[in-house]
Formats: structure tokens, sequence, C-alpha cells
């Protein structure tokens, strides 16, 4: 028969599993990917009718939106049309406009049509089509190489602060791609399968080991007490 | 040779897995200082000599491998910036490997700057340039994850250590034990922080050592092997961590209360000469610190207050830290505006991953004070009612290993608010080595429940302990990963 130790990690197992498969499936991830830009300042400024570009974008993901952080010098954002280019042939592949009265300073989505799939070298053009400029929040320009910002073809020293949505999946849905994310910048030894097999060994071999030890714990030398 | 128990054995064989789980999970340079604790392992061996730096005015200049491994790898512009993600395509890894390739084994010598971490002592970093010498014929992530796995062997040292703490105390009761131990064995901040590259896996484990031989010393008397080994652990933590000076008073304590204690059957000539011995090694640690950490000199700018103003404001200081009522105060510290006590020693000795960003949604902190609350609370009424012994001279040991530390910490903070200069952040992981004390709080907590509800709150203890683990890295995959 099991001893009271032993149900007590079990327990703590069961609980612990079904907290994190509630969050798992409850939680929903929009990000496709980010190029990973410090919002520091709203250093790339764009004037009406001129355009600032991100170019040489990895699409690590299929995305269909957007989200810049734009200040407008005390005004609403201007209306802003997006393009996004094959980076290598400049041909269009999607397109997406900000409309008016969005307020400055805050995180907003622009919608992207069609998607843009997965494995391109993109270029993605804001253009102010408003009356005023809009700075959009960037940083210093190392902060994802290779892509840099240009207006209107001239090379900023900044990298401007967008993330790349998708439509929303669950945290459990996302597992393959996290053990794939995560085997990147390692030894050539490690790969998804290592955190598959790592996966296993936490949520099998762990608790078992813990219940071996907690009954060999409890297998007191004959004649002696546990102190009270 | 004495066998190893069976529970420790099996115990240990968890901690492997959690800490192969956070070694190779957790992104490149994502422990805090990794990457100047990488730099001075490659001077170490690049260069045969310790880093330059000290100051944190000076920017960190790495060497030009790892600033590429660290630009294609986004490592330095994630820190802190949750919202924000490594590369998850191939085509960045593989931008990267041309980089390396291109630098033809280069790149590894002109570390020029570390910071703050160049004044630490060597010890940990000469443990540490064995993998980077075992990997060198690879690339900057083979060395990188080589030097994590083998500090993560540390990490089953405190173990081990936090098993003989508690064992001193528990007599064959080996559930208390087991229990007891893998609140050190499992604790999430320190297997992350001993899976990464930082020299607190060392010290965590030296100073666990610390502990249980002191406590070994102060219930069964001093023996000149022990003590001899105690003083060659405390230069071990000294040439970690000039923080080792913080514990000198407890173990100068531990080592001279059995001399105190046998006054009555020596001769005073053999009391004076055992107090001097101790008092020897007590200087030879000290010196050792001082001498290994540069003085120290790096991390502040004086190490006590220099005039009665200073004394009266590092006071009023400690005073608003600790107190909830606020007195006034002439500064305006940001740390203070939070309830600290709850604020960094709860929250960031529990779970605060990464550069302290990764974290549990702030509604699950409340859990980790009650229980930490709890937990020393039972451990008092155990005391009381006699249900756990612990003697008195064992109590104001753990109290001197505990209070300088939080005085001394104080005191680091304090100057760096006041001068912005040195680079302390406050952080409760300081406060990992005393982990062994707290697995003996909670095996004296679990002497409360009688057998049956003892068994399964032990249960509870250990299951719970290995569940936060599991927890926390599935945090860490939704801050890096998704």
């Amino acid at each position: 028969m099991r001893s009271r130790a032993v149900r007590g990690v079990l327990l703590a197992y069961l609980t612990g599993v079904v907290a994190l498969a509630i969050v798992v499936v409850t939680d929903k991830r929009h990000m496709a990917f980010s190029l990973a830009v410090r919002p520091a300042m709203p250093g790339v400024v764009v004037k009406p009718g001129h355009d600032g570009c991100q170019r040489r974008i990895d699409v690590e993901e299929s995305f269909d939106s957007i989200t810049i952080l734009p200040a407008a010098y005390y005004h609403p954002v201007p209306r802003l049309s997006v393009r996004v280019l094959d980076h290598a042939s400049r041909r269009p592949l999607a397109s997406g406009f900000l409309g008016d009265g969005h307020p400055e300073n805050k995180v907003t989505p622009i919608g992207i049509r069609p998607a843009v799939p997965k494995g391109r070298s993109i270029d993605l053009c804001i253009r102010d089509v408003g009356r005023w400029k809009v700075g959009l929040f960037s940083s210093g320009p190392n902060d994802n190489e290779p892509s840099y910002a240009t207006i209107d073809g001239h090379v900023q020293a900044a990298d401007i602060l967008i993330d790349f949505q998708r439509p929303p999946r669950t945290a459990l849905s996302l597992v393959p791609d996290i053990f794939r994310r995560a085997a990147l910048f390692h030894p050539r030894w490690v790969g998804a399968w290592t955190f598959w097999v790592l996966l296993g060994l936490l949520l099998l071999v762990v608790p078992a080991l813990l219940c071996l030890a907690l009954r060999a714990a409890q297998n007191r030398p004959p004649g002696r007490e546990a102190p009270e | 040779m004495r066998k190893v128990p069976r529970p420790l054995l099996l115990l240990l064989g968890a901690v492997l897995a959690f800490v192969v789980a956070w070694s190779l999970f957790v992104p490149p340079l994502q422990v805090p200082d990794e990457q100047a604790h990488y730099g001075y392992v490659q001077s170490l061996v690049e260069k045969h000599k310790r880093p330059k730096g000290g100051g944190r005015n000076t920017p960190r200049q790495l060497s030009t491998e790892e600033e590429a491994a660290g630009l294609h790898s986004r490592a330095f512009t994630i820190i802190q910036n949750p919202h924000e993600k490594p590369p998850w395509s191939a085509a960045a890894e593989a931008r990267w490997r041309a980089a390396a390739r291109a630098l033809d084994g280069g790149g590894r010598s002109n570390v020029r700057n570390l910071g703050t971490q160049a004044i630490n002592p060597p010890l940990y970093y000469l443990y540490e340039a064995i993998p980077y010498e075992l990997a060198s014929g690879g690339d900057f992530f083979d060395r990188l994850y080589a030097m994590r796995l083998f500090s993560g062997l540390l990490m089953l040292v405190t173990a081990v250590a936090g098993w003989l703490v508690v064992g001193e105390f528990v007599g064959d009761a080996r559930l208390l034990q087991l229990a007891g131990a893998s609140v050190v064995a499992l604790q999430p901040m320190t297997t992350f922080i001993s899976s990464g590259v930082n020299p607190d896996a060392a010290f965590d484990a030296l100073i666990g050592l610390v502990i249980w031989l002191s406590v070994r010393t102060l219930l069964r008397g001093l023996a000149w092997r022990r003590a001899a080994a105690l003083v060659a652990l405390m230069i071990g933590a000294a040439l970690v961590k000039g923080t080792a000076l913080l514990f000198l008073p407890a173990v100068a304590f531990a080592l001279l209360v059995p001399v105190w204690r046998a006054r009555r059957e020596l001769l005073r000539s053999a009391i004076v000469g055992r107090a001097a011995l101790v008092a020897g090694g007590c200087a030879l640690v000290a010196a050792v610190a001082l001498f290994a950490s540069r003085g120290g000199g790096g991390q502040v700018d004086h190490a006590y207050p220099k005039s009665l103003a200073e004394a009266r404001e590092f006071v009023s200081y400690l005073l608003r830290f600790w107190l909830p009522h606020k007195p006034p105060f002439t500064r305006d510290f940001p740390v203070l505006r939070t309830f600290p006590p709850y604020s960094v020693y709860i929250k960031t000795s529990w779970a605060s991953f990464g550069w302290l960003e990764t974290r549990f949604p702030e509604a699950v902190y409340p859990l980790f004070a009650l229980v930490s609350l709890s937990t020393f609370a039972g451990a008092a009424v155990a005391l009381k009612r006699r249900l756990f012994r612990i003697p008195g001279a064992v109590l104001l040991f753990f109290a001197l290993m505990l209070f300088p530390l939080l005085l001394g910490l104080g005191w680091l903070e304090y100057r760096e608010l006041v001068t912005l200069k040195y680079g302390i952040r406050i952080q409760g992981r300081y406060l990992l080595p005393l982990m062994p004390i707290t697995g003996v709080a909670v095996a004296a907590a679990l002497t409360l429940l009688r057998d049956r509800r003892r068994e399964l709150a032990a249960g509870l203890v250990v299951g719970g302990m290995a569940v936060l683990q599991i927890l926390s890295l599935a945090m860490v995959a939704g801050r890096f990963y998704a």
C-alpha cells in the first residue's frame, strides 16, 4: 500500500500538473515574433508623405498584424499606410492601414492583408499619409542584426519597435514550437528532442524518484523512532 | 567508507534532472551577469590572468566572440525587457554560425573590461575553466552550456549540504531529513542560478557545508580535523565571493563556543592557545577574502559609516527598509517605496528568473510570503513545545549567519543608492546560501503534525518543491519562447 508521504508527492504533482494544464490551455498567445527592440525613444521620425522602413526582417512565423508604438507630438496618430515587401525583389506581399483617431504613445495594432508566410526576408514600410509627423519608438541600431531601419531609403542609427502578431494560439499548441525555439543557439547535440526527453523526465521520472526517496526514508532501521 | 543514504541518492537524481533542464532551457546569457562571469573564465583561460574592470561606470567590453554570440542571439537586448524575445528562426542561428566561422577560432582573448564582476575572487572561475577548456574545440555555445552543466553539479553539493545540516537535528527520522533537504535541493532560484554560469553556485554549496560543519561543531564539540575543514571551506568561500566575510562572526562563534564550554577542563594556556588558533584561522579567512576580492573596492566605496550623520542616515534607511510604517527620510530611494522585506527578500528569493524580470503573476507572491512565515512560525512553535530541539548556541549561530548578511547587504545597497556607482541591486538570492537553515525550519515545523499528517505533509513539501520548479520552467518558456 502506498504511504501517505508518497500520496503527498502525487497529490502535489497532480495539483501542479492540473494547474499547468489549465494555464496552457487557456493562455492564448498572439506574438508571431519580435525584433527585440527596446522602446527607448521615438527615434525614427516620419514626416507626412515620407516612408520609414524596417528592412531585412526574417519572418520567423506567419503574421497578419503588427504593433507599433507611435508618438505624434500631442496629436492623435496620423493615418499610416503599411506595405510589406519582399526584401530581395521589392515585390509587394501585403499591406495595411491605420485610420484616424488613435491615441499616441500606446501600443497600436495594424492589420495586414494577406497574412505574410513564414520563411521570407521582408521589408516593412510605414508611410505617413496624414498631416503631421509621427515618431516611431525605436532603439539603437544593433538590436536586431541584420535588420535595419531607413527613412526614404536612408539608413538610420536605430531599429523600429515592431512586434508581429498572428491569430491567438494556446500555449499548449505552441509546445513543439517552444522546444524548437529553445534549441537554437545551443550546442549541436541539443535539439527539440532534448526538451521532449526532459519534459518526460520531469513529469514522470522525477516524481517516481521522489516517491522512491520518500519510501526509502520511511524504512527506518528497526527499533528506532523518529524524534517527537 | 559510508554508504550514501538511498533517499539522498534518489533526491540527487531528481536534482540532476532539474539542473539539466535549467541549464539547457534558459536562453544564453539570461542568468544574472552571466556574460561577465563567462568573460572572466575566458580571460583566465585565454589570457591567463584575471580580467580588468571594477566599476559600474565603465562599460563591459567582452570578447569579440562573446559580443557576436550575444548580438546574434539578442542576449543583451532582451535583458529585463519581458515583452521582447530571442530570435526564433534558424536563419538567425545560421548567421551567427557564419559570423563565428569568420572569427576562425579567434576573438576570444580580447576581454577588456568586465565591470563589477572583475573584482570577484577567482576560485569558481578556475573551476569553470575546466569545462571551458574541455569544450574549447567547440563554439561559444558549446562552451557556455558545458560550463552551465558543470556549474550545475555544484547544486548537488548544495543539496547534500542541506541533507547533512537537517540530519544534525532529526536523528534517524529520514522523512523529516528528506523533507527539509528537499527545500534546499529543489529550491527553484538556487537551481536556476546554480545551473547558469554564476559564482553563487559554488558559494551556496560552500556555505551550505560551512553551516553543516559549524552546527556539527556546536553540537558535538571541537575536533581539529573538522575545524580545519571548516576554515578550509571558509577560505574556499572567500575565494569565491568576498561576501564570505559576513559569515565570519558566525563561524568564529561556532569554533569558540566549544572552547568556552571546555574552559573548566583545560589549562588556561590551552584555552588561550585554542582561542588564538581560532582567531588565527578567522584572520586568515578575512585576509584571503580581502586579498582575493581586491579589498572589495568594486562593490562599495567604503565599508562602514564615516560619520555620525552617515550612521544615522543608514539606520534610518534600515528602519524604512524593514518597517511597514515609514519614518521620515530625506532621500527617495525607489526600493523604499515598496515594503522591501516582501518585494525584495520574498519575491526575488522564491521566483525571479532571467534578469529578475521573469516572475509569476503578482497574486502568487503573497502565497510564498505566507508559506515562508508559516514555516518559521511553525518551527518556533515546535521549538517552544520542545517537539524539536535546537540548542540555544545553534540558534544564535543561525542568527549570526543571517543578521550580518542582512546588515552587509543593506549597507551595500544603501551606498549604491547614494552613489549610483557600484551596481549592487539587493536581491533575495543573496540569502540563498542560508537555505539549509530553512530546511531545518521545515523539518521543525513538520514535527507539529502527528505521524500520519506529518507523512502526508512531508510528501507535499517534497512534491510541492518539484512542482514549483516545473511551473517556474513553464514560466521561463512563456517568457522567452512563446
